[in-house]
């Protein structure tokens, strides 16, 4: 029987600045560690402690995987001085992921903030790989300023590029600044106006707290049913494999049950959002 | 099922035996309480069989406090000792449910905690029947009498010349076969005496609990009354100090910490296991400072609900034993059966 607590090492490859307090490390664990998209994992920064992580890249790809962290804390902070070759430890994958043969053949509606774009975008790259799956992705996504967008190659430069009638980008910052010529105001916003068979889709949120609240609420009252989105819910984890007891909510454990919930499931269950 | 009969003298003559071989621990009186203790060859005469459950619970013994459960980058090699065979002598049945509710956590699902697993497995239960009941006892109210119904290898219940003996497990039977000269059948009349005992002590807790008693399920009572100001002022009188659930046969809540290993070690590091605590202030509070469980009455709360309705919902078995360690421990005095019953009318 294999040890639920052992870390994998795994070695940094490239360190990747995206904004001020966000960044991407590429690692390559000593074993494979294969996933479904929207499953996390464990990182261990060695002696620090650990912390749940979803990785950003693809589920497809095998080698390496991508992890786009936001320095929050102890752990945060600790990764974030680590250099390429160091070594970290990597435990999971955990919890169940993007029910992704229930999206199949439906529009797709993604909403993200902040660094909830690291989810979005494993999720969205897999998409995309196979993306005569799906009617459409429209892909929302909100950061604070121009300078606290991620992935900014990938949002501004290489995703615009795709095929219009498959994949629609929405970004909106909530304060520009000189050099931003694109939409000012709340990811809410970015809701406005949507092309969407709203009956015929699914919408995907991640995000801080307050922003996943305010956009399930619009989500709703633009006609979308609690069944048909789809919360990532950030609770505090300890051991990542439904024992610990921290992360519950509910007679739920987000890192067994979740960390993917939709929101009928969950609506009525005490704080969601705190 | 075969009932087996065995004296004190001839009981006594096992534990020695089972002695050279194993490590025993049993209950012992110390000041008005008893209390877990290792037992030597010459004091068996210390053990108490009967009143009621120890002040700590069976949950150090299989889930330790503090436990190594991994070393990296590179796995240490292996202690060479490997712990010694252990025997419990003397569980109650409320501490056999909460077993039952550790087993369900660790044992279970996809994933399986091999410390708890190894120290299940290493650990033989020989449990016995309460001969009174406690202030703060109140089996009654989740559904488990004073006596041992299933999850021991071998139950004793006391009479007047010795024990009458169940058996429970195939280990259990293995012991008995493995020492058939010093056991004899049962007769029906030890039995009946047996039964006799345990009617009696189990009115005595029925009795003791018929305040408490408001003739709902605890899981109604806690599903139907979320919203109840009990709950706050109740929590009012908690100081967060988590005495109940360190205390609690069944809480298993615990934090994975990181350090670097002893000195004896070559460089390298480890993951720790403690055991942590709902009412901890900071239990469920992530980074940014959200914190879905903020007040006490909210942590008070979350400890019953997840005993009484989600426990019962994920595993089908009631996370508390009724034990009532909660009750003597808390420095604010929270009862829980009061806090129910008042919730529940
Ligand atoms: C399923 C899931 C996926 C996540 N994915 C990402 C991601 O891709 N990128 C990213 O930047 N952040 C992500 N987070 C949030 C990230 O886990 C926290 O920012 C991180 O735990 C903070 O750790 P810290 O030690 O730096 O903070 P501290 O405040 O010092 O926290 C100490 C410890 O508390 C626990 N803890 C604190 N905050 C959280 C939290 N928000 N969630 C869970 N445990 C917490 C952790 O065990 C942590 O080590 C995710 C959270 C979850 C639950
Ligand atoms: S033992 Fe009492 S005071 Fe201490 S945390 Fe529990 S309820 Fe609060
Ligand atoms: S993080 Fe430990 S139970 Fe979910």
């Amino acid at each position: 029987m294999k040890n639920p607590y052992l870390p994998v090492s795994a070695e940094i490859l490239e360190v990747i600045e995206e904004t001020p307090n966000i960044k991407t490390f590429v690692l390559k664990p000593k074993e494979e560690i294969p996933f479904r998209t929207g499953q996390f994992m464990e990182l261990t920064v060695p002696g620090i402690g650990e912390a749940p992580f979803t990785p950003s890249s693809s589920s497809q790809v095998k080698e390496k995987l991508d992890f786009t962290v936001m320095n929050a804390g102890k752990v945060t902070s600790a990764l974030h001085k680590a250099k390429p070759s160091d070594k970290v430890g990597v435990r999971g994958p955990y919890g169940a992921g993007y029910p992704l043969d229930e999206f199949k053949g439906r529009e797709v509606l993604i909403v993200g903030g902040g660094v909830g774009l690291a989810p979005l975008r494993s999720f969205f790259l897999t998409l995309i790989e196979d993306i005569k799956l799906y009617q459409k992705i429209t892909f929302c996504y909100g950061a604070r300023t121009p300078s606290d967008i991620v992935y900014k190659n990938l949002v501004m430069n290489e995703w615009p590029k795709l095929d219009k009638k498959k994949v629609a980008l929405r970004l909106t910052v909530d304060a520009g600044d000189k050099t931003w010529k694109g939409k000012v105001g709340l990811v809410t916003t970015t809701l406005d106006n949507l092309n969407v068979d709203i009956g015929g889709s699914v919408a995907v949120v991640c995000g801080p707290p307050i922003m996943m609240k305010f956009t399930t609420f619009k989500l709703i009252d633009l006609g979308y049913k609690p069944e048909q989105i789809y919360l990532s819910m950030e609770k505090n984890m300890s051991c990542g494999i439904g024992k610990c007891g921290h992360c519950m909510m509910g007679k739920y454990y987000v890192c067994k049950d979740g960390p993917v919930f939709t929101y009928d499931k969950i609506k009525d269950l005490p704080a969601i959002w705190d | 099922m075969v009932m087996h009969f065995i004296n004190f003298r001839n009981f006594n003559t096992l534990l020695k035996k089972l002695l050279k071989e194993n490590v025993i621990y049993a209950p012992m009186q110390i000041e008005e309480n008893l209390y877990w203790q290792r037992l030597s060859p010459d004091g068996l005469e210390n053990i108490v069989y009967g009143q009621i459950r120890t002040v700590e619970p069976l949950k150090p013994f299989l889930f330790h406090l503090k436990e190594t459960v991994a070393s990296y980058p590179t796995a240490k090699a292996k202690s060479k000792k490997t712990p010694p065979k252990t025997i419990i002598v003397g569980a109650k049945a409320c501490d056999l449910r909460a077993l039952a509710v550790l087993d369900d956590v660790f044992k279970e699902g996809d994933f399986k905690d091999l410390f708890y697993i190894a120290n299940r497995e290493n650990t033989l239960i020989i449990s016995s029947d309460c001969s009174s009941c406690g202030e703060t006892c109140f089996c009654c109210l989740v559904d488990l009498t004073p006596y041992p119904a299933t999850g021991f290898d071998l139950n004793l219940s006391r009479i007047a010349d010795g024990f009458v003996l169940e058996v429970g497990s195939s280990r259990g039977e293995q012991l008995i076969k493995e020492n058939e000269f010093v056991f004899q059948e049962a007769s029906s009349h030890m039995v009946k005496e047996r039964d006799d005992v345990r009617a009696e002590v189990l009115n005595q807790v029925k009795k003791q609990n018929e305040e408490y008693d408001v003739g709902k399920s605890y899981q109604e009572i806690v599903k139907n009354n979320f919203q109840s100001e009990v709950w706050k002022t109740e929590a009012e009188k908690c100081v967060e100090c988590a005495a109940c659930n360190q205390v609690c046969p069944t809480c298993y809540c615990f934090l994975l910490y990181d350090q670097a290993s002893g000195a004896e070690q070559t460089a390298g590091y480890e993951k720790v296991r403690v055991w942590d605590a709902c009412q901890y202030p900071k239990f469920s509070q992530v980074a940014g400072g959200a914190n879905p469980r903020k007040r006490r009455a909210e942590r008070l709360r979350h400890r019953y609900a997840h005993k009484f309705d989600y426990f019962l919902e994920n595993f089908d078995i009631v996370a508390c034993t009724g034990c009532g360690r909660c009750i003597q421990a808390c420095p604010g005095k929270i009862d829980m059966r009061e806090v129910l019953s008042k919730i529940g009318k």
